[in-house]
């Protein structure tokens, strides 16, 4: 059975499934290369004015080839990672860098300058400096938007893609449904790039609640292998109320995270960074506030902020601004009050799909994953979103215009149809918002996701499993709007079974796995990634060596207490979770 | 709160905000052609439906919508 007889048939070149930065800098790359080729880029919410690229905290972490130290930025990267990362893809990304932004600014992107002309290069996280967006996000997608739309890249916006399409020679499209009508789509397509994002879980922080594992849940269902679940990073939020986004500026331009005692603590944990600590060392030492009972609440205080700094914020993220002067925080251009911040939930990072260097999938051919959705990409954030985005454009126009047209298995289809319409056809059921905060309580506690013991991994794992057997298969959807919060709950269940899966695995510690019952980081037996597949409708586990042997860094291979650890006992605090 | 008022007396029906927003909070009366608030606990207070519309007809206050566990409350 050919899928023509069934719906709308979308029949394209390049089929681009999400519409944030690295969707549209893939996009408007193959376009450009081939313009005949027809590009079509789906998306459930509004492509350019929505999602995390949107509605980033304004730093664009772009490294300068003019400028800067290409040895520098590479070795933090590795260092940063562990070593649990390409070295090859780092390299590619900061040689494209310099390139790439430029083309950002020519597709109309804007950044911060001084007065004198020249980017401004605020202090960040971390050790390296990025540049500024001009207003942040909004303007950067408004504009990446614009440009695809002029040169011919169609966009179908409000529209959930929930399943690939196969076949012996790999992908070959995806289906869907309209997130407003309920219209189901199927399409069929030479070349597929996931460009979904990440999960968090839809925990804390605007931004980023479109983001749930969508690409990761169908890439594994279509087969494909994923890695770096068992790493999660976990950015600092507001507790009481839904502020930011800006937390790497705030720190940059010296905000303080205080305890219960009104002390600051992080030059303790980290005496280098201190508050501009990467956030796998940053939650881990909330955590041992917690355990401390120094915490919580800890706070984040900006009240010693000049007004150059505060005018430095206004630019970058002014929504940010405003509600903090909703909330009576920031009256006159001064932060008058404290801000009370946690944790979020755990983000997989850098986790997805396995790719090579072109950013296409290590085993199912077709198929592209850039972005935050890809498990490796060379950097963090916007900008290794918009230069994986533009290698794999390159490359993915190339095959495209090669590849003949495609043919689409009906059943497959008629299958992934049932699959995301179920919740709409049951009689009753559960709201998807119950499971959410199930999972959430499953998996959120810190003892959980950020200080990491297999017993409790375990439990967790038994919760996540008890959620995916009982409930959801009682997931109920009112209409459209609830059916796309039930598939992606359906997303969501998967993502947290492979990331306990994979932190399960991990006997060590090291980025953002951080065992309280295997404190070593040991670069002997465990300079490995964990990778994920579906096989015979189970969930395959297993690790593959990081090739550091033909990298240009290499660790010690050698055993030592991971340095967080080290810290914790130097200052002789818990270590330990009170059970 | 998330989202908390729509001025329909400064509203002129452009659709922006709905066209804006991430999580599809908003939808347009069809008899009206104004927008009204449908999903309200999927709001991210992220503000873009307010600086979207030519008109501030929108208001929105940064409170959570939902009860979401924080890790280090636990
Ligand atoms: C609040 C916040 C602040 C941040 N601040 C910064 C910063 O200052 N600097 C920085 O460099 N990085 C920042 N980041 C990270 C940065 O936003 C991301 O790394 C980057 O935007 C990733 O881009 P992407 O193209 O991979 O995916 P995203 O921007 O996440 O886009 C994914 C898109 O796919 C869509 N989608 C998902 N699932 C489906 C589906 N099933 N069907 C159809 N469409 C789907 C989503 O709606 C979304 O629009 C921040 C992130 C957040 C959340
Ligand atoms: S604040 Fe954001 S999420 Fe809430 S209604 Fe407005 S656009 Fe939608
Ligand atoms: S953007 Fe403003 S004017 Fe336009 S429909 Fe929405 S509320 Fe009305």
């Amino acid at each position: 059975m050919e899928a023509q007889a069934l719906d709308n048939v979308v029949d394209t070149d390049i089929l681009v499934i999400g519409g944030g930065i690295g969707g549209h800098t893939f996009a408007i790359t193959a376009k450009e290369k081939a313009p005949a080729l027809k590009v079509t880029v789906v998306e459930k919410a509004r492509a350019g004015k929505t999602g995390p690229s949107a509605l980033v905290g304004g730093r664009y972490d772009g490294f300068l080839p003019e400028r800067d130290d290409f040895d520098l930025y590479f070795r933090s990267r590795v260092e940063e990672a562990d070593y649990l990362c390409d070295q090859e893809k780092i390299e590619d990304n900061l040689r494209w860098a310099g390139d790439v932004f430029r083309s950002l600014e020519r597709w109309g992107a804007k950044f911060a300058r001084t007065g004198e002309g020249d980017y401004q290069r605020p202090l960040s996280r971390g050790t390296t400096r990025g540049m500024l967006l001009e207003n942040g996000g909004v303007p950067l997608m408004n504009a990446l938007n614009n440009y695809a739309g002029s040169i011919g890249v169609q966009f179908l916006n409000r529209i959930m893609v929930t399943d690939l399409l196969s076949n012996e020679e790999g992908v070959v499209g995806a289906v869907g449904f309209g997130v407003r009508d309920g219209d189901f789509y199927v399409f069929r397509s030479k070349v597929t790039v996931l460009a979904t994002g990440m999960t968090r879980f839809k925990t804390i922080q605007p931004g980023h609640r479109n983001d749930t594992g969508d690409g990761y849940a169908m890439a594994y269902r279509a087969g494909a292998e994923v890695a770096g679940f068992d790493s999660t990073h976990h950015n600092t939020y507001g507790a009481r109320m839904e502020f930011g986004p800006g937390n790497n500026l705030y720190v940059g331009l010296g905000a303080f995270f205080l305890n219960v005692k009104g002390e600051r603590f992080m030059h303790k944990y980290h005496p280098e960074l201190a508050e501009r600590a990467d956030f796998v060392w940053l939650a881990p030492s909330f955590c041992i506030e917690r355990m401390e009972h120094r915490a919580p609440p800890i706070y984040l205080d900006m009240r010693h902020f000049t007004p150059d700094k505060i005018e430095t914020l206004w630019k970058a993220v002014p929504y940010a601004m405003m509600k903090y002067e909703r909330a009576g925080v920031l009256k006159n251009n001064k932060f008058v009050e404290l801000i009370e911040y946690t944790p979020e939930g755990p983000r997989p990072m850098p986790s997805g799909v396995l790719t090579n260097r072109n950013y296409e999938s290590r085993n199912l051919p077709g198929l592209f994953a850039v972005g935050d959705v890809t498990s490796q990409k060379g950097g963090g954030g916007l900008s290794a979103a918009a230069i994986s985005g533009v290698i794999a454009g390159a490359f993915a126009a190339e095959k495209a215009s090669g590849n003949s047209r495609v043919r689409i298995d009906g059943k497959q289809v008629e299958a992934h149809k049932q699959a995301c319409l179920a919740p709409l056809k049951r009689d009753d059921g559960m709201e998807p918002d119950h499971i959410i905060l199930a999972l959430q309580e499953a998996i959120h506690p810190y003892y959980v996701g950020i200080i990491r013991h297999e017993r409790r991994l375990t439990k967790a794992l038994e919760e996540v499993a008890q959620i995916r057997d009982s409930l959801v298969p009682l997931l109920h959807a009112y209409d459209f709007h609830y059916l796309m919060s039930a598939n992606e709950v359906r997303s969501m269940v998967l993502c947290a079974e492979m990331f306990l899966r994979s932190a399960l695995e991990r006997k060590e510690s090291r980025l953002g796995c951080l065992r309280e019952d295997y404190r070593e980081l040991d670069n002997v037996n465990w300079l490995r990634y964990i990778h994920l597949k579906r096989d015979n409708g189970k969930m395959k586990v297993w690790s593959e060596e990081v090739p550091v042997e033909k990298y240009k860094l290499k660790p010690k291979r050698e055993k030592c207490l991971h340095p967080f650890w080290k810290r914790v006992e130097e200052l002789g605090y818990s270590t330990l979770v009170e059970e | 709160m998330g989202i908390r008022k729509i001025d329909l007396e400064l509203c002129n029906g452009c659709g922006a905000c709905v066209e804006a927003c991430p999580l599809d909070v908003l939808r347009i009366d069809k008899a009206t052609t104004k927008p009204f608030i449908k999903y309200l606990r999927d709001c991210q207070s992220c503000l873009l439906c307010e600086i979207n519309c030519p008109l501030q007809a929108i208001f929105v206050s940064p409170d959570y919508e939902r009860r979401i566990p924080m890790p280090i409350y636990y």
